[in-house]
């Protein structure tokens, strides 16, 4: 690295998907930034000797590290590959984005504009196998997530920090303490709260462009369902004053919904009675789909969402009661901090959102 | 007796018009610094309209949503500011024919809009004489295109195919569009999802009773509210709401998303129109955004004689029926059927009854049942222009 100084380190953590990790690795191979400025680190987290020499003979023309982990998730991989960084800026990508040019570039040229920033990338989704409405769904579904945040007053919330495309300092990401390695999903969320609360400015930049290469059919939505409910529980436990921001959780501070009620009892009694009633809703939206028939669809799909991130919540819990007090837990809360209540406006106390 | 057509803005209201001898009342469009904001139709008085005296009525009209405007325009606040926006560059596409006198007025108010390096396109489709390229070659800077088969739809494909720029703004040869038409509709291109952006379409002049009745009838314009519409947000068969052909953009890229319009449908052909709706349904089918932007004003010179009108009427009854043929047997959409009904229950029918009741503000049975029979007629008139169009193709094959 003769003078010059390395500036930006590439973080990717990586399980198994050779395939996309190299596609991802020659992308960066082309960047309009110097390749004498910015180095790759690869997490390989829990990868077979297979992958690893696929990775290894990889002949990279910018300095390229490579770690092996027990596998032990993302945010662990994340982690363990900034503990190796040398640049004074990180950027997170995940093994599917394939990187535009401009990609790196983008991201420096943000921080040059201001201290403390966390610098969300837009990642444009292409579509694998998806077909029909699941496609269009997914395609949509991304889309407004990243025009949200290109509304020139969007207000950031720590659930616009997406990990699949994003930069920060290693500097402010040491100082809130890097990822949290006992979230499995959703760690992402959990580090954006945690730099939120440091006062980290989030900014959305169009031009850091990544191209998603989306895998996700049907089923694994629904396991990442399965997934977010699990997390939403673990965030809420960390962060109870955040429930405004949690779905479905949420509408527990007023007490739990007779629906949520029945639904979560019904789920935690009768595991494969559900299960049995889930995969008939399975069969259900093909035939509305074979039928055309896109408003029943989805509101098929819609079900089926609820159900995996009910029954998500229910199996991250060994007590169901634990659900079931989340809106006396909260009522407590809120009586500790009664500066997140607002008494002012004609009487009535409203509830502000984070 | 006719109704004059004004357009006032409440930042220069002029204490009174006159002149308006000719008429007994007056369709007034109003705005607030350039953006429309309501239309009122007032009685005039001698030839006359005291401003003064019409503030009650302008004020019922515009107070919901000029509360939203100003705010939004006192703190410098606009929904469609993103961050990485640009204007992209537009083809202006006139699709024609036969009508030399209303290309001419098209034109000239074309002329009057900002040169943002705009390009403009006039498709003659089959004119039976040369009359509009000759208008066309005097104003030097437009692109005339002769299409040969005839139908809109092929002459919109055409000028999807020959347009140099991102966005083709189409506008029918009969309107008129206001200076800042083209601007307020590239505005509002500002996700990749959004692939059509329509605008709102304003009587030009009701001069005749026939005129007056299908504004009242079916009028252009969707509103003053600007509104998305997705397969979140609105039932994708449903588009007679979203806008009309007369006043619609789209990326040109957008052949490549959901094909290009269908040639059996709209003007030229058996099944006279539809062929705008039934696109804007395999937009939303695909999951695109299409926006409607009541900023993106034009005017629109309706059918003076009833004949006309009646047939126009018709025609829409046909269309309707027809891109719901099409949407059920090309795009196997089974809830259209679902939807004919629902129709026919909740706003057909009782049209009828209370045109038949002679209640206050219901509309003329004849118009009514004048659409209720292009409904009827247009599922054959579908299939009757598709057979047409394979007997030409085989026509032409053989040669």
């Amino acid at each position: 690295m003769s003078g010059a100084e390395m500036i930006i380190s590439v973080i990717i953590p990586t399980h198994n998907r050779e395939e996309a990790l190299l596609q991802a690795l020659k992308s960066l191979s082309v960047q309009s930034f110097s390749k004498l400025q910015f180095e790759v680190i690869v997490v390989a987290d829990g990868c077979t000797k297979n992958t690893i020499e696929v990775i290894r003979s990889f002949k990279a023309p910018y300095k390229l590290q490579i770690f092996e982990q027990e596998a032990s998730g993302a945010a662990a991989a994340r982690n363990r590959g900034a503990a190796h960084a040398i640049g004074s800026v990180l950027l997170f990508l995940d093994d599917d984005i394939t990187a535009s040019p401009q990609l790196v570039e983008s991201h420096v040229n943000a921080h040059q504009r201001a201290e403390n920033q966390v610098v969300i990338g837009y990642l444009s989704t292409v579509l694998k196998n998806q077909k029909g409405f699941f496609g269009r769904k997914l395609i949509m579904w991304w889309e407004e997530i990243f025009d949200a945040m290109k509304h020139k007053s969007h207000l950031f919330s720590y659930r616009n920090l997406l990990s699949g495309n994003f930069s920060l300092s290693a500097q402010l990401f040491n100082s809130v303490g890097g990822f949290d390695a006992s979230f499995k999903c959703q760690e992402d969320y959990e580090l954006g709260v945690r730099l939120i609360e440091a006062d980290a400015q989030f900014a959305f930049e169009p031009e850091a462009m990544g191209y998603h290469n989306e895998i996700t059919d049907l089923n694994r939505w629904l396991n990442r369902k399965y997934s977010e409910g699990k997390a939403a529980v673990q965030l809420y436990q960390k962060y109870p004053h955040l429930i405004d921001s949690i779905p479905v959780i949420k509408e527990f501070v007023d007490g739990i919904p007779p629906f949520y009620q029945r639904a979560l009892q019904f789920i935690y009694k009768r595991k494969l009675l559900a299960e049995r009633e889930a995969f008939i809703y399975n069969y259900a939206l093909r035939v509305a789909e074979w039928l055309h028939m896109f408003q029943l669809w989805e509101k098929l799909l819609g079900r089926q969402q609820t159900y995996w991130y009910l029954r998500g919540m229910v199996d991250s819990v060994n007590d169901l009661n634990i659900l079931m007090n989340i809106s006396k837990r909260t009522a407590s809360i809120q009586n500790k901090f009664p500066s997140i209540k607002e008494k002012d406006f004609g009487g009535e106390s409203k509830t502000f959102t984070h | 007796m006719a109704t004059a057509v004004l357009d006032l803005d409440l930042i220069n209201l002029p204490s009174e018009i006159t002149g308006l001898t000719a008429y007994l009342k007056a369709f007034i469009l109003i705005r607030f610094k350039g953006k429309p904001i309501g239309k009122i139709t007032v009685p005039i008085n001698n030839g006359s309209i005291r401003v003064e005296q019409i503030y009650p009525v302008i004020i019922s009209e515009v107070e919901p949503i000029l509360k939203k405007v100003w705010i939004k325009d006192f703190l410098g606040w606009d929904e469609r500011d993103k961050i990485d926006f640009t204007y992209p560059k537009a083809t202006i596409a006139i699709c024609t024919r036969d009508r030399p006198e209303d290309l001419r007025r098209c034109l000239d108010a074309l002329m009057q809009l900002p040169d943002d390096g705009q390009e403009i396109l006039v498709i003659d489709n089959c004119s039976s004489t040369d009359e509009s390229k000759k208008l066309v070659e005097s104003y030097g800077s437009i692109r005339y295109i002769y299409e040969n088969r005839p139908g809109l739809n092929n002459a919109r494909n055409r000028a999807l195919e020959e347009a140099r720029n991102e966005i083709v703004a189409f506008t029918d040869d009969d309107a008129i569009p206001d200076p800042s038409w083209l601007r307020a509709l590239l505005r509002n291109f500002n996700s990749p999802l959004v692939m059509c952006v329509t605008g709102m379409t304003m009587p030009y002049e009701l001069e005749t009773e026939a005129q007056e009745a299908f504004e009242r009838y079916s009028p252009f314009g969707k509103g003053f509210y600007r509104k998305e519409y997705s397969l979140n947000t609105w039932h994708p068969l449903n588009t007679g709401k979203i806008g009309a052909g007369a006043n619609m953009a789209f990326r040109k890229e957008v052949q490549n998303a959901v094909g290009l319009f269908d040639e059996a449908l709209d003007a030229g052909t058996p099944t006279e129109s539809g062929g705008d709706h039934e696109y804007f349904a395999r937009l939303l089918l695909s999951g695109y955004t299409i926006v409607y932007e009541p900023d993106a004003l034009s005017w629109h010179r309706h059918r003076r004689t009833w004949k006309e009108t009646k047939k126009a009427i018709r025609g829409y009854g046909i269309g309707v029926y027809a891109f719901w043929m099409r949407l059920l047997i090309v795009e196997k959409q089974l809830g259209i059927p679902k939807l004919a009904y629902t129709w026919f229950i909740r706003t057909q029918l009782p049209n009828v009854v209370q045109s038949l009741l002679r209640r206050p503000g219901s509309q003329p049975l004849s118009l009514l049942v004048t659409e209720l029979q292009g409904c009827i007629l247009g599922p054959w008139k579908y299939l009757q222009s598709k057979r047409r169009i394979k007997r030409n193709h085989l026509y032409h094959d053989s040669y």
